[in-house]
């Protein structure tokens, strides 16, 4: 974060940027686990998805979706809960899931003979408390910040993982994971800095608890997505790395999926922007 | 090593018994300013003998009683030749006059950037203000860094990186130093220009290997600079005007020959303009150059300087960053007598760094400070023997971060990272002596010592260490603590101990033609907790300790050097490869900043690197120039600690930000007459070694690149050329002002050069995109220089 900051006003200067053509290595496909178990606040949770697919080229376009796995999510209890693959290809989905807060699960796949697995706790989360706005502000003096102010709850670490949905973001969708490493137990915030912003404009703004293990998952999936002066060769740029996952083959001399196993409880707020 | 101690031990009385020869010393200065020079030649041709002055224009050497032609000799200063008769011990005080004006009419024959045929000192690079001025540079900013890039074996990873890499070091291995103090942070505006203003250089010297033992605390080199000390005889000013900044310095006597001053500043302005395009952000930075000395008597000199300098960044009010070093140094000359040379310098150091985030009502502020004791003497022994010995304390205190709320509803906590005290001792002895006509050595030892003291509290970790390897997930995670020891104030926590052998040798076939080779080990006790490709601002020093070794670096080197047409061509050709032992490595997605357990992200590897470099120079005449071809690798492995972890990349040898296979750069200066005199550089390299993606996968809606091995890809190969022209309008014989104005074309045929490759979606269309990131196209500047 702090790098990307100051980043900003170095890249302004007399940079510029141009899409080019260049051959890419590209690895054989590997198998990609979206497990995402969302328990949002004032439902039941009992419909839940997972999403099996493939690596592509990074040049392709099309998502290689991956059919005809046995699913399954079993609690502390050792009741199953089964996915099944509907009609879309790939998406496998269960109606009868039974979401418990610090319950611990465990996720069997069997697909194309080898069986792949991953435990972890559907951890809770505290809830968006109130929502400020702020115009004309940012490093252009034209961006609209958001605030969103939640309680972190003391003696305890937690993490966070936000989500913004909306069709006037400008990538649609914005990701962003915090600690409460400063903040203990203080009244804290999410923090959303858009230039397109339009009064308005309705934004879906989901707080979700998730583990230490999926905090530092998610912080490097994203250093290592999108367009910064921190991603290959820039100066200040981190060399990138294979992101594992906590979803692994049981057979140890066999490849993992990349992909993640995770529970949350998920407060979710509607935001009108003023 | 014992052996060579046993063996000085035994010789020294000799050297004290054997004294019926004749000493002739004394000090080389500038006619104008009493300026001490540096590097000055002082020679007896008909002995073939000769000597160089020390950083403080004093030289020595012990001679057969005897008349003889003694020549005193400086790049741009006319050559003095004068008749001694010595048959007792003598003193001679040499002025020189400087003959820049003069260029049409003189062939300018001597020049310390030549080479030193006999001298056992390889792998260096000795290179004048002068020199650096005439180079072109991006928005006509003399920069001393950007020069030494132009130079075999030195590199950095790409135009708007900070720090160099010398011989495939990393750059915080590098010790720089101003006027005998280390500076932590040679950059302004991320790597864009270097803290060094060019007006208050004097000069200054890059080892690249064969590190004499006097130096010590860094693996890869040593760039040893000096600052003016001011004129003695009038006040004078000189000054630049340019378009991102501008320098002013003032000289002059407090009380002639005897004292004087000097004061340079220089501050980017370009901030000064970004209200008037509505624009309330604002970065600069400046620095503070200052110098005091004074001669008391023959034998007795002290000098005081400072720097100070600052970036600062502001942000609309809600961010804002501040970063910069100070220094302040005293120094004490004593000449004991006509053979025993010495010097006392005491300093003080400091790097600090200022982050306020208002938006997050966060600030945030980490510091290195440094206090050294530094006690060097040289000792003309006889006439083929030189000693140099000395002692070197340092006394360190890190704070690693304190974060701090900026309003009192912040949600942030108040949080004081521990901080981290340390004592750094050393003690060397280093000896020059000629063997025979061929053979010149230098060989010397440095004990090195470190102590990383309390108070501090350690974490202790169970067996499996701090940093945790998960064997079914197969990724390295921080280890929880099970506990901590407490230290008190000045206590032992952990102690390090170095014996560091240096060598140097050269014989030399003739007058013309030498091998050198030499070995060094150097060892580093301090280090900078980063993993970018170059440092930035925010990156803290951290001590070796319980929990982080000692950086231990091996070099050899073997060279071979020749001079051509009575030195009018020169020809180095050197070889090297160097092994560093503890090289930190960070785990997959280790945060750095405000971390209070950098134990628990980092894992002990090692580095490698060598190397094949050429240097051809044409050292006289209107067109002179080098070109500079370096082939070399650099690389890094982090093993696994057991058979089954897998370390970093695997466990394999991976290649460093800044290996780089290929690097020519050709540089030329051409004199065309009074007015005018034009300079240009080329510059042809491999790309630098990134990881590209190998394919993609969707999670959450995201697009995700994956990657496998680390740094096997490269960027498109980097090329560029530059040039610049000088023009000194003409005027009147007795107008005490000069100026001059420079030209300048960076990146003349606006090559778009790839700095880096990001890989995203693009959000319009939907499609992959592969985007290319160009700092620098064609950059015209032009800047004002003048002195009076």
């Amino acid at each position: 974060m702090l790098r990307k900051l100051m980043l900003l006003s170095l890249a302004v200067v007399y940079s510029c940027e141009k899409v080019v053509d260049i051959n890419l290595p590209e690895a054989p496909p590997r198998l990609t686990v979206e497990a995402s178990i969302n328990w949002l606040n004032g439902t039941p949770g009992n419909e839940q998805c997972i999403i099996l697919s493939t690596t592509g080229g990074f040049f392709d376009t099309e998502q290689n979706f991956v059919s005809q796995a046995d699913i399954r999510i079993e609690n502390q209890e050792g009741t199953q809960y089964i996915f099944a693959e509907g009609e879309r290809k790939g998406i496998y989905e269960c109606i009868d899931f039974k979401p418990e807060l610090n319950a611990t699960y465990q996720l069997t796949i069997l697909v194309n003979g080898e069986t792949y697995r991953a435990k972890e706790t559907l951890l809770p989360v505290s809830p968006i408390d109130f929502i400020e706005q702020e115009d004309e502000t940012g490093f252009s003096g034209e961006d609209t910040e958001i605030r969103m102010y939640y309680t972190d709850p003391a003696s305890i670490d937690n993490y966070y993982f936000f989500e913004y949905r909306s069709q006037a973001l400008e990538a649609k969708i914005d990701l962003d994971v915090y600690d409460d490493e400063f903040t203990q137990g203080n009244l804290s915030f999410a923090l959303l800095i858009e230039s397109d912003l339009e009064p308005g404009d309705e934004i879906r703004i989901r707080n979700h608890g998730i583990s230490r293990r999926f905090f530092d998952y998610l912080g490097l999936l994203l250093s290592q997505e999108g367009n910064d002066e921190e991603s290959n060769g820039g100066p200040f740029g981190t060399a990138p790395a294979e992101v594992i996952g906590n979803i692994i083959n049981i057979d140890p001399s066999k490849t993992s999926p990349l992909g993640y196993f995770r529970l949350s409880q998920v407060d979710e707020i509607i935001y009108i922007v003023k | 090593m014992l052996k060579i101690v046993l063996w000085l031990a035994v010789l020294m009385p000799a050297y004290l018994l054997s004294q019926s020869k004749v000493t002739l010393s004394g000090t080389v200065k500038e006619q104008v300013g009493n300026e001490t020079i540096i590097g000055a030649t002082v020679g007896i041709p008909t002995l073939g003998i000769g000597t160089l002055t020390n950083e403080y224009g004093f030289f020595s050497m012990v001679v057969p009683s005897g008349t003889y032609e003694i020549t005193v000799s400086f790049l741009g200063f006319g050559r003095i030749t004068r008749k001694l008769y010595l048959t007792t011990s003598t003193e001679v005080h040499f002025l020189m006059v400087e003959n820049a004006e003069e260029l049409d009419e003189v062939v300018v024959t001597d020049d310390s950037e030549k080479l030193e045929i006999r001298s056992p000192q390889m792998s260096t690079h000795q290179l004048s203000i002068a020199t650096i001025k005439k180079i072109p540079v991006i928005l006509g900013e003399v920069d001393v860094i950007k020069a030494l890039l132009l130079l075999p074996g030195v590199t950095n990873t790409g135009e708007a990186s900070s720090g160099f890499n010398v011989r495939g070091g990393a750059s915080d291995q590098n010790l720089i130093l101003i006027d005998e103090a280390t500076i932590y942070n040679s950059s302004h505006l991320f790597g864009f220009f270097s803290v060094f203003n060019p007006d208050a250089i004097k000069d200054i010297k890059l080892y690249k290997g064969g590190i004499p033992a006097k130096y010590g605390g860094r693996v890869s080199s040593v760039l040893d600079i000096y600052q003016k000390e001011g004129n003695k005889n009038k006040l004078g000013a000189s000054g630049g005007i340019g378009l991102l900044s501008s320098r002013l310095l003032l000289e002059g006597p407090i009380a002639k020959n005897k004292s004087s001053f000097l004061v340079g500043g220089r501050s980017s302005y370009v901030h000064l303009f970004l209200p008037l395009f509505g624009n309330e952000n604002t970065a600069y930075f400046y620095d503070l150059n200052t110098k005091i000395n004074t001669t008391i008597n023959e034998n007795n000199s002290l000098f005081l300087s400072g720097y100070f300098g600052r970036d600062v960044f502001e942000i609309d009010g809600s961010f804002r960053n501040t970063y910069g070093n100070t220094i302040l140094n005293g120094r004490w000359n004593h000449v004991f007598n006509n053979k025993l040379f010495s010097n006392l310098s005491l300093v003080y150091s400091d790097y600090i760094f200022g982050l306020d985030l208002d938006f997050l009502t966060i600030g945030y502020e980490s510091s290195i400070r440094n206090y050294n004791i530094k006690y060097d003497l040289k000792w003309y022994a006889e006439e083929r023997t030189d000693f140099h010995f000395g002692i070197n304390l340092n006394y360190y205190n890190f704070d690693p971060g304190t974060v701090t709320p900026l309003e009192e509803n912040s949600g942030i906590n108040f949080r004081s990272l521990a901080k981290k005290f340390a004592l750094e001792l050393a003690a060397y002895i280093d000896v020059e002596q000629k063997l025979g006509t061929h053979l010149d050595l230098r060989y010397g030892l440095r004990l090195s010592n470190f102590l990383r003291l309390g108070d501090e509290d350690q974490k202790l970790y169970d067996a499996r260490g701090a940093v945790v390897y998960n064997n079914e997930q197969q990724v390295y995670q921080s280890g929880e603590p099970i506990g901590s020891e407490a230290f008190r104030s000045n206590e032992v926590i952990a102690s390090f101990t170095n014996l560091e052998p240096r060598l140097a040798l050269s014989y030399a076939f003739d007058d013309d033609t030498a091998v050198k080779a030499s070995y060094n080990r150097t060892t580093q006790y301090v280090h900078l907790i980063s993993n970018t490709s170059s440092p930035t601002p925010l990156d803290v020093w951290a001590p070796s300790g319980k929990y982080i070794e000692p950086q231990i670096g091996n070099q050899v080197a073997l060279g071979f050097f020749k001079k051509c047409s009575d030195n009018r061509y020169s020809l180095e050709v050197e070889t090297y490869y160097k092994r560093v032992r503890n090289r930190i490595d960070y785990i997959d997605g280790a945060d750095l900043i405000a971390n209070d357990d950098i134990e628990q992200i980092i894992l002990n590897g090692r580095a490698r690197a060598y190397g094949l470099e050429l240097l051809l120079r044409k050292n006289e005449g209107r067109f002179k120039g080098w070109v500079a071809y370096t082939l070399s690798r650099s690389e890094q492995q982090t093993a696994g600690r057991t058979a089954i972890e897998t370390g970093i990349n695997n466990g394999e040898w991976y290649k460093t930000p800044f290996d780089k296979l290929h690097d020519l750069s050709v540089t030329l200066t051409y004199d065309l007459n009074k007015k005018w005199e034009f300079s240009s550089n080329f510059i042809l390299q491999s790309g630098q070694p990134v990881s590209l993606p190998n394919g993609q996968f969707t999670y959450n809606d995201l697009v995700i690149p994956t990657f496998s091995e680390r740094n096997e890809n490269r960027l498109p190969s980097y090329n560029r050329l530059d040039v610049a022209a000088t023009l000194r309008p003409i005027q009147g014989k007795n107008r005490k002002w000069t100026s001059e104005w420079v030209f300048g074309l960076y990146n003349l045929y606006n090559r778009q050069n790839t700095t880096s490759l990001s890989f995203a979606r693009n959000n319009q269309t939907g499609v992959n995109e592969a985007t290319r990131l160009t700092i620098f196209g064609v950059v015209p500047s032009i800047s004002y220089n003048f002195k009076f």
